[in-house]
């Protein structure tokens, strides 16, 4: 069932394009958004999150139209938002936080509302920390008091604005196990710069570039753009568009060919996306040359 | 006490657990109790689960209260709301350092004012200011660091920015007009401020629907001292916009404002921000 219907949404900031025709539509599942930085990824998750007017085009949320006013109402309750940079009063500890947010999201019935609070803190791993202030938390706990509050309610559609960042190796992973069980019968779309977050984790994956969609589709179709262009060499080849020793000894090649004689690799997911967003800087330059 | 012999007979602790023995019974069985893990043991199962959980709320509102921040307990002894006090403990402009400047700057601007009519001026005009600028730091996105999720929020951000601004500005008048009247000896002159600071909050509220509060706030002071040097260029007289008919204008200028504001009130449901 698709909950997130985006048809070529634009939008400008004074001067600025931050979208310019992006279109995606996402289920139930976690959906990636990939994307180079000022690629438009953040103005659309606020898009998504109802915190910011749709300029041109056509969201549907939840079955339901962002800009009228009952509608957004009716969103803003089944949705859980983590922005890009969520602030935090400092003089709070992570219990009251969690509260204060729980009381802006209407949570009526005190009882009730503690033992949600206390849930989502527990989902993110935050218990022993609860009744701390914020103020003296490490950066990636102050990253899960953000996740924790955007679970609050079990929302139907949980946006979150680079969720894994600041995060360690221990915690990145147990967060993967947290959204994929939320994306059961869930809608989340997240943004990312980790390529192995998305590989992991995400069925469906949307690529935004200059303020477009440049690709929607499984992981594995991205990955399969990039077959016959990635390849092993004992020395960086003329070819490559980009190239790294490996740890092995070898050279990891990303270009438009693999070279006759050259042993070809099997793609990953980053060196499609590498090669995606490169394609269309080159393709741009050139455009602007010509 | 580990190496306890005796137990409690079974039918006392039934008795106990439905709090039917007297009282100096229950005594000495919570005594017995305190050391003795098999009898509460043998205890648990006879509590009805939904008392143990009534008096686990209870004992949990009572630590949570006592553990409330300075704010949110003087604000739940003033009556408001345990929610509403918890919205209103987020507001930059109610910290104590916030207040505690706003206090210096009126008494500061109090003690000048009553060495001559031409410092009773410069109170007068900047004591408006203060609960100015206590609202453009009580909501919107430069003062809340949580003002994203709040727009993302269900509850209405017209409601939150006035529960706010309306808080602030209290406090602040309050602390204001204390020191005017205890330190400027003008009698009701020292309070001709009061219409005028109703008339620029409810604007900068007002104008807050178009700019950030902080961008509403500054346009608004500007044309407030503006104003105010106007009226006395134009009279020759220096207190000339604190007369009748300045007080006149800031009363009407506040029901305008009131009555745009709750017209405008949807333009609130997004983030005002301008640049990407």
């Amino acid at each position: 069932m698709t909950t997130v219907q985006v048809t070529e949404v634009a939008k400008s900031f004074g001067r600025t394009q931050a979208l310019a025709g992006a279109t995606f539509a996402a289920g139930t599942g976690v959906t990636g958004l990939l994307g180079p930085n000022g690629a438009g990824k953040t103005t659309l998750l606020r898009i998504l999150a109802t915190v910011t007017a749709p300029g041109e085009g056509r969201v549907r949320l939840l079955g339901r139209d962002p800009r009228d006013a009952q509608d957004r109402l009716e969103i803003r309750r089944r949705l859980g938002y983590l922005p890009q940079e969520p602030g935090f009063h400092r003089g709070f500890t992570v219990t009251e936080f969690v509260d204060y947010v729980a009381i802006l999201k209407e949570m009526a019935g005190r009882a009730e509302r503690r033992a949600e609070v206390r849930r989502v803190v527990d989902l993110v791993g935050l218990t022993e920390v609860a009744d701390r202030r914020i103020r003296a938390l490490s950066g990636g706990m102050r990253r899960r008091v953000g996740v924790a509050q955007a679970l609050l309610g079990e929302p139907e559609l949980v946006v979150l604005d680079e969720p894994t960042a600041g995060l360690d190796p221990e915690q990145r992973l147990r967060f993967r196990d947290l959204l994929s069980r939320i994306g059961e019968d869930r809608t989340v779309v997240l943004s990312t710069h980790q390529t192995e977050d998305v590989a992991a984790l995400c069925p469906h994956v949307v690529v935004l570039d200059g303020g477009r969609t440049v690709f929607d589709g499984t992981p594995s179709a991205l990955t399969a753009t990039a077959d016959g262009r990635v390849w092993l060499s004992d020395e960086r080849s003329p070819q490559a568009r980009l190239a790294w020793r490996t740890p092995d000894g070898d050279v990891h090649n990303i270009g438009d060919q693999v070279p006759p004689g050259a042993r070809a690799l099997r793609p990953t997911l980053e060196d499609a996306y590498l090669l995606l967003v490169g394609d269309r800087a080159r393709n741009s330059a050139g455009e602007a040359a010509a | 006490m580990s190496g306890t012999t005796w137990h409690v007979d079974e039918e006392v602790l039934a008795g106990y657990a439905a709090g039917r023995v007297t009282s100096a019974v229950a005594a000495s069985t919570e005594a017995h109790l305190t050391s003795c893990a098999e009898c509460r043991a043998e205890l648990a199962p006879a509590v009805p689960a939904g008392r143990l959980e009534g008096i686990w709320s209870e004992v949990d509102q009572r630590v949570e209260r006592l553990s409330l921040p300075w704010l949110e307990r003087i604000l739940v002894r003033c009556g408001v709301g345990e929610d509403t006090a918890r919205l209103l403990a987020a507001t930059p402009s109610l910290s104590a350092p916030w207040l505690g400047s706003v206090a210096a700057a009126a008494v500061v601007a109090a003690f000048v004012a009553d060495t001559s009519h031409r410092a009773l001026f410069a109170f007068l005009t900047v004591a408006p200011m203060l609960p100015v600028a206590g609202v453009a730091a009580a909501y919107g996105r430069d003062a809340d660091p949580a003002h994203e999720i709040a727009v993302a929020s269900p509850y209405s951000m017209l409601r939150l920015m006035l529960l706010r601004a309306l808080t602030v500005v209290m406090a602040t008048i309050a602390l204001t007009l204390l020191a005017g009247l205890v330190l400027v000896d003008e009698g009701a002159t020292a309070a001709a401020w009061l219409l005028p600071a109703a008339a620029l909050t409810t604007a900068t509220l007002l104008l807050s629907s178009r700019l950030t509060p902080v961008w509403a706030a500054a346009s608004v002071m500007v044309t407030w001292v503006a104003g105010v040097t106007v009226a006395w260029q134009a009279t020759g007289t220096r207190l000339a916009a604190f007369g009748e008919v300045g007080q006149s204008v800031a009363l009407a200028v506040t029901f305008v404002c009131l009555a745009l504001l709750v017209a405008r009130r949807h333009v609130f449901a997004f983030d005002t921000r301008s640049s990407a």
